[in-house]
Order: structure tokens, then sequence, then C-alpha cells
């Protein structure tokens, strides 16, 4: 495309957009949205009164614990805006796709020449402008922090700056559950449920990088303490070290949440495209750069801390770093076994971009068809683990220990069992939904039902040979298992993963004539 | 022009439309007749590149429906068979957020808005909310939805379902202003006498099969070869029935009354004359002679046999 049309095309994506448009006038329309403010601002408002008047007492206190109380002042209401950001922003947005399938005015819109982005964009500017609003309505309050010196406004418009990245991103998860769920109400449960999850493992990050802050008693922090809405107050002013550079954490966690919410959005418009579509392959490849992006700052991040923490003890190098790493590394590997469903079930009822292509295609890597999917397993795989390896190596000057290496390995083998597992359930079941429902019960089935009864031997921190060496997931907590154990689980892993494709493919060559079309 | 070439759309095992081929020029109204479940929303889907055909092809003006569908979204209007309207908005509003999409400059946007309004009978309801109007106003505003963009094209599916009378006559007298304008029209249905009125090409699809296509008068002949005609007498009905079945092109003959009989004819209209002219010739004292004229709803009853995939 011509760099002038390009320009128009997206020109006309961001301004004036027509489904912004049409939902601005019906936000704004008649006395609701007066109201609507005028209760949150009450509600904002009541919240400092009470919180102001608990901890104000009049008599002398030092100036130390007057700040420490300010600030105290100032952090609650930045925890109660991120509270109102983390619960308005999917409500705003979970039914905005799904309620115009509903309609049924998707069809209306997409027999226009209107792409994906177009409406997802609409949708996105049109709830985030709305988070946005309360954002500013809330300004007040918290300019009151400054008036009364609990912050500075340097602080309060870097924490606004990392609430709205929030804000936008929850509205872009939102977007997404939208796109794919068949129902409001799911929409809604989906989209909740995942900015929990999202929110308890990141505010988990974040709780530890503020711990190792105090710690090392500067403002370096690894950049996930401003993944957090709760944390901004904290994360104000922090920064990451990255070899020799010191990089604000604002600016960090703008980019990862700006990728994120592009490859959330991207996501969406994917699933509702055809095979192969423009969206698909941006997906796919963005969404490779982003995985290894990831590995690539939690290394440098995990390097960072070990730095800090040497520094604050005085020790000399720290012999964690690579276990901590590799570790770690294999917990991001399990990550990807919540998309192995997406990427390999298939369904001869489906849409042609779901139904069945072949086994292994690397031609088709970026085309978002099922034989596509294991190749792009393999890929994420790669990428990270080179990725992750760099950034070690970029802090450390050390290369990774061979134990790193079959980690490596182990979890191509991981992959390739859970995409095995999702084979065998698209070749028994009717339908997409049931394929990919049972996978996802499989994927369960393996590596999450045999924990309760493992934890019962009680033989979780021995040292010696033990019954955990048989789970498949023991290498995300198992650094100093012998390398040998972990092999043998690993061509275990493999073997078994061949013997379920040879099933799967057995019962797919059955199935095949009697679904033959007349 | 829209040429569908072998257009083919298969869900797993099932075949929804099996090889759709036909031409249609500027200016056809295309009456798309088929059952439930006949393939016709299937076939007006792929041709508003919403569903991706499993092979074959169609294009308008030389534009494939499969390599280049925004191109044809710019050229095409599509009224599906329900209304998706929009409940909270003005009708204007409802008509610029189509005309915003389809990119119909900003300049030009009230203008546009007032003509389709006009064309629809629509300018008094222009600040009225959407979800205020009747059914058939709310499918006038369909209408002019698909109409912002001046479309070659229109896809209309079902568009005449739930209308009274009065709002059917309009819309059917919209639809064939439509075509004078030099659209091309394609409209399904499965009330036949709707479409017979204003279709000047007619299509016949059952389980995915287009089993008969062409101007309405050769669909009624192509399958009506023999003409029924039905001639009423004064008396001599007997005489009469005799003679009748002894005469050139009378393939059948029987008494339907006191003094009526009815007969299949396959001779033309010149043969027609000559056995009413032998008839009087002979002395039968023919009262009334009438061509009974095959409609649409016969052919398709004929031709169907109301099964579904």
């Amino acid at each position: 495309m011509a760099p002038g049309a390009w320009i128009r095309d997206n020109l006309r994506v961001y301004v004036g957009n027509a489904a912004a448009v049409r939902d601005f006038r019906t936000q704004l329309r008649g006395n609701r949205p007066a109201w609507i403010w005028t209760l949150y601002l009450l509600v904002l408002i009541g919240f400092a009164l009470l919180f102001y008047s608990s901890n104000v007492e009049t008599g002398r206190i030092s100036i130390s614990e007057a700040q420490r109380r300010l600030q105290l002042y100032y952090q609650s209401t930045t925890y109660l805006l991120a509270f109102l950001i983390s619960t308005i922003a999917p409500a705003l947005t979970a039914s905005a796709i799904v309620s115009e399938r509903q309609r049924h005015s998707l069809d209306l819109i997409f027999s226009a020449p209107v792409s994906p982005k177009y409406l997802l964009v609409g949708k996105l500017i049109s709830s985030y402008r709305y988070v946005w609003m309360l954002l500013v309505l809330s300004l007040p309050v918290t300019a009151s922090c400054v008036v009364l010196g609990g912050a500075t406004w340097s602080d309060v418009l870097q924490a606004y700056a990392l609430l709205s990245l929030h804000g936008l991103l929850f509205t872009a998860i939102a977007l997404l559950f939208s796109t794919v769920s068949a129902s409001v109400v799911s929409a809604f449960i989906w989209s909740y449920l995942t900015v929990l999850i999202y929110l308890g493992i990141v505010s988990g990050f974040g709780s530890a990088s503020m711990g190792l802050m105090y710690l090392h008693r500067t403002t370096e922090a690894p950049f996930s303490i401003g993944l957090s809405p709760f944390l901004v107050a904290r994360a104000a002013g922090t920064y990451m070290e990255i070899g020799t550079y010191h990089v604000p954490n604002l600016v960090l966690v703008a980019l990862y949440t700006l990728f994120l919410c592009r490859l959330v959005l991207l996501g969406a418009a994917s699933s509702m495209s055809p095979a192969g579509s423009r969206e698909t392959l941006a997906l796919r490849i963005q969404g490779l750069i982003g995985y290894g992006f990831a590995s690539f700052l939690f290394a440098c991040a995990t390097v960072g801390t070990f730095n800090a923490v040497r520094g604050a003890f005085g020790s000399g190098r720290s012999s964690l770093v690579w276990p901590i790493l590799g570790t770690s590394f294999a917990g991001w590997i399990v990550f990807v076994g919540l998309i192995v469903p997406f990427l390999t079930c298939y369904s001869r009822s489906a849409e042609s971009k779901f139904q069945l292509d072949g086994t292994f295609n690397f031609r088709r890597l970026f085309r978002g068809t099922p034989s596509g999917g294991l190749p792009y397993l393999f890929a994420l795989v790669t990428v990270s683990g080179l990725a992750a390896m760099l950034g070690a190596l970029f802090g450390t000057g050390d290369f990774p220990p061979v134990r790193f290496f079959i980690i490596l390995l182990w979890g191509f083998v991981l992959l390739f069992g859970a995409w095995s597992i999702g084979r065998l359930t698209s070749a028994v079941s009717k339908n997409l939904r049931t394929a990919r429902t049972l996978h996802y019960g499989g994927l369960v089935i393996m590596w999450l039902l045999p924990l309760p009864f493992l934890a019962a031997t009680g033989a979780f921190f021995g040292t010696g040979p033990t019954v955990w060496d048989a789970y498949p997931l023991s290498p995300v907590w198992q650094w100093s298992t012998h390398p040998m154990r972990t092999l043998a689980l690993t061509l275990f892993m493999g073997i078994t993963a061949l013997g379920i494709t040879y099933w799967a493919h057995t019962i797919e060559q059955q199935r095949a004539p009697a679904m033959r079309p007349s | 022009m829209l040429e569908i070439q072998n257009l083919r759309k298969e869900y797993g095992p099932l075949t929804a439309v099996k090889g759709l081929s036909l031409t249609l020029m500027p200016g056809d109204i295309f009456g798309f007749i088929g059952s439930n479940g006949a393939g016709k929303t299937t076939t007006i889907r792929m041709l508003a590149t919403l569903l991706e055909p499993t092979s074959g092809t169609a294009t308008l003006n030389g534009v494939d429906i499969r390599t280049n569908p925004m191109a044809i979204r710019r050229m095409i209007g599509y009224m599906p068979d329900f209304f998706g309207l929009y409940d909270d908005v003005k009708v204007w509003e409802y008509l610029d957020f189509f005309a915003t999409i389809y990119q119909v400059p900003k300049d030009q946007r009230q203008n546009v808005i007032a003509n389709v309004l006009s064309l629809t009978d629509l300018t008094v309801k222009r600040d009225a909310f959407v979800q205020s109007l009747s059914r058939g106003m709310q499918q006038r505003l369909c209408l002019a939805r698909c109409l912002v963009h001046d479309p070659l094209l229109l896809l209309l599916d079902e568009p005449a379902s739930g209308l009274d009378p009065r709002a059917r006559a309009e819309l059917k007298e919209l639809i064939a202003e439509l075509g004078r304008m030099g659209k091309i029209v394609i409209v399904s249905s499965h009330i036949l006498p709707e479409l017979a009125d204003f279709c000047n090409t007619v299509g016949i699809i059952e389980r995915g099969e287009l089993l008969a296509f062409g101007s309405v008068d050769q669909v009624v002949r192509g399958i009506h070869a023999a003409h029924t005609l039905e001639i009423r007498l004064l008396d001599g009905i007997g005489a009469a029935l005799d003679f009748v079945g002894k005469q050139p092109h009378v393939k059948a003959a029987l008494m339907v009354g006191d003094f009526t009989i009815r007969l299949e004819f396959e001779g033309d209209h010149e043969a027609q004359a000559a056995f009413l002219a032998s008839l009087v010739m002979a002395g039968h004292r023919v009262i009334g002679f009438r061509e009974e004229e095959a409609n649409l709803e016969d052919v398709f009853l004929k031709l169907t046999t109301g099964a579904v995939q």
C-alpha cells in the first residue's frame, strides 16, 4: 500500500470513526450521563472526606508522620481509582461487539467496506473516552493530595498516565471477549475473570519488585512494579537498569501495555477475519515478537533484581540467576498452554480457517489454520528461549548452562504433548466448541489434577528421585533436579505425545469417509 | 453486470449451494425463489462477501468477490432478512453512520441522506428515533441505508416478510423504481405472487441447486410446454368432448363441470386459433374459450419437493 493511502486509511480509522461518533451521541444523550458523573464524583469526594477525617487529627504530630499520612491518603486515592478503572473499563466494553452480533448489525457493518480494525478501534475509542472522562473528573480529588502535600504534580501525572494505560488494556481485554463470546453474560464473566487473574499476577510481580526497591533503597525497580494499577503511586519515578542504561519504568510499562493492547486487539480482529487475513498474519508475527520481548525484559529484570540483591547485601554474583531464569522460562512455556486449544483444535463443521488442513506445515505458520499450529508453538518456544538467553547474557555475560537447554527441549515436547491432546479432542468432537472445551479439560487433567495426589506423597522437597519427577510440569520449580531425570521425563512425554497423535490420526481416517459430502 | 460461476458453499458434510451459475444485467430485478433452507440466504451472503465460497466465484463489473471483497462492498447494498437497527439513534444518525462507513464525502452526506429519505418516503421521520418507526418504515429505512452509497447491486433477502399489504405494495413499487434506475436487484422470497409482479428474471433454487433460471415467461413456458385451455359450451358437452379428443395438439381432455371441458394443448397460439375455429365450424356452441395462465407458484410446486437439507 502506498504511504499516502496508508495514512488516509489510518486517519479514517482513528479520526471521525463512525462507530465512535455514533456511540458518543448515544452515550451523552439525555440526563443519564450527568447523573452517573455526579454519582461518581460524590463517591470519590465521599471517600476522600472519609479517609481524610479519619487520619487527620488536631494536636501535635511530627512532620514525617504527617507526611506519611498524606502520602497514604494519596496512595489510597490511587487505589480507589485503580479499583474504579478495573471495574468500569470492562463494564463499559464487554457488551460492545457481542450486542452488535445479537442485534444482527455486525453483518450490516461488514457488508460495507469496513475492516474489523475500523470497528474495534471505534468501539475502543468509545469506551476508552469514557474511562478518560472518569479519570479527568477525579482530578479535583487527587489535586487535593498535591495541595495538602501528599504528592507532587509529577507523581500525579505519572500515576494518571499509568492508570490510563491500564484502563486501555482492560478495555482491550473486554473488547476481545466481547468479540469471541456468544452472549453478553459470558463476555462479562470472561472479561472480569481475565482482568482479575491479570491483576493477581501483575500485583504479585509488582509487590515483589516494590519489596526489592525498598530493600535496595533507590528508585531502581523491575518494570513489573508499574504493571499493576494498584501500585501506580509507587511506580511513579522508578526506573529499570538495562545493561548500563536507566530506562524509566513509565516508558517500559507504556511500551509493554500498548504492545499487549495491540496483540489483544489483533486477536479480536483475527477472530473476525477469514483464514490467512492480514490481521491473523500480524497477530502471529507480533505475538512472536511480543513473547520474545517479554522474555527478554523478564530476563533483564531477573538479572537486575539479583544485581540489586548483591548491592544490598554486598555479596558476590548471585548463583540464583540461572535457576530463577530457567524455572521462570519453564513457567512462561506453561503459560503458552492457555492458547494451545485456539491454535490446535479444528472441526469439519467450522468455518474454513478451523478446518483440518494437514498436521504440520511450516508454510502455514502465520496463516491461522490448524496445520500451522504446532510450528507456531515451536516458534514461540524458540523465540522465547533465545530472547531469555540474550537478556541474561546482556546482564551477566554468562552463557546459559546445559540445564537451560534441557528445559528448552522440555518446552518443545510439553507443547507438542498439549497439541496432541487437541488433535485427539478435535478428532472425536462434532464441533469446535466441544473440541476446545475437551482440550482444556485434558490439559487440566494432565497438568493440574496430579498436583494434590503428588503433594499427598510428601516427597516434594526430596533431593533424590521422587514421584514428582514424573509430573509433566516439574521443571517449573525443580531446577536442582538431575538433568538426566528431566531428559527422561521429556523422552517419556514425547513418546506419549507421538502415540496420542497417531491415535488421533487413526480416528480421523476412520471418520473421513462418513463425513464426506454427498 | 453480475456473473456468478459455479458458486459453491459447503459446511462440512452439508452442501448449502451446489455450483450456482447465472448472469444478470443492469436493470434486472431477479427473484430468487426457494423454500426455507434452500440456499437463498447463503448465496446472498456469499455475494455480500460475508461468507467465503468453498469454490467458484462471482464478479460484479469484472471485480471478483473472492479477490477484492472491499471493492465489491463499495458496489453492493445488502439488506438481510432482519433489520439490525440501532434503537437508540435517530433516523438521520443511523443513515449518517452508514454514509460514513461507506465513505460518502462529509460535505455530501446531508444531501445523500435527504435524497434517500425522500426516495423511501421517510423525510418526515428524519429526526424520529428508529425505535418509534413502524415495521414498514423500519424496512424502508433499511432500504434507505442500502442506497446511501448508490450501489450497483442490491441484495434484498426476504424484504417483504412481516409487512402489511400496503407496506408490501409500497416496497414493491420502490424496488421496481430501483430497477428502472439501472440497478441490479436480487430479491429473495418464498412468497411467490409478490415476486412475479415486479421481477423480470427469476431463479428457483432447491437444496442448493438452481433448478430454473430466466425471465418469468421463459421459466413458466419451460415447465409448462402444454397450455391448459378451458372451453365453456352452451350444450352438447358429450359430443364436444369426443370432437376435442380427436383434434391435433390435444394431449388430454376432461369434463370439469356440466358444460366445461379442460384440456392440455401442445400447440402455439396459431394452432389454438385454428382449433377454436374448427370447434365452431363443427357446430359446437362455444360461449367461453380461455387459456389458463400458468404462474410461478405452479412452476415452483412442480419443480420442487419442499425438501430442505
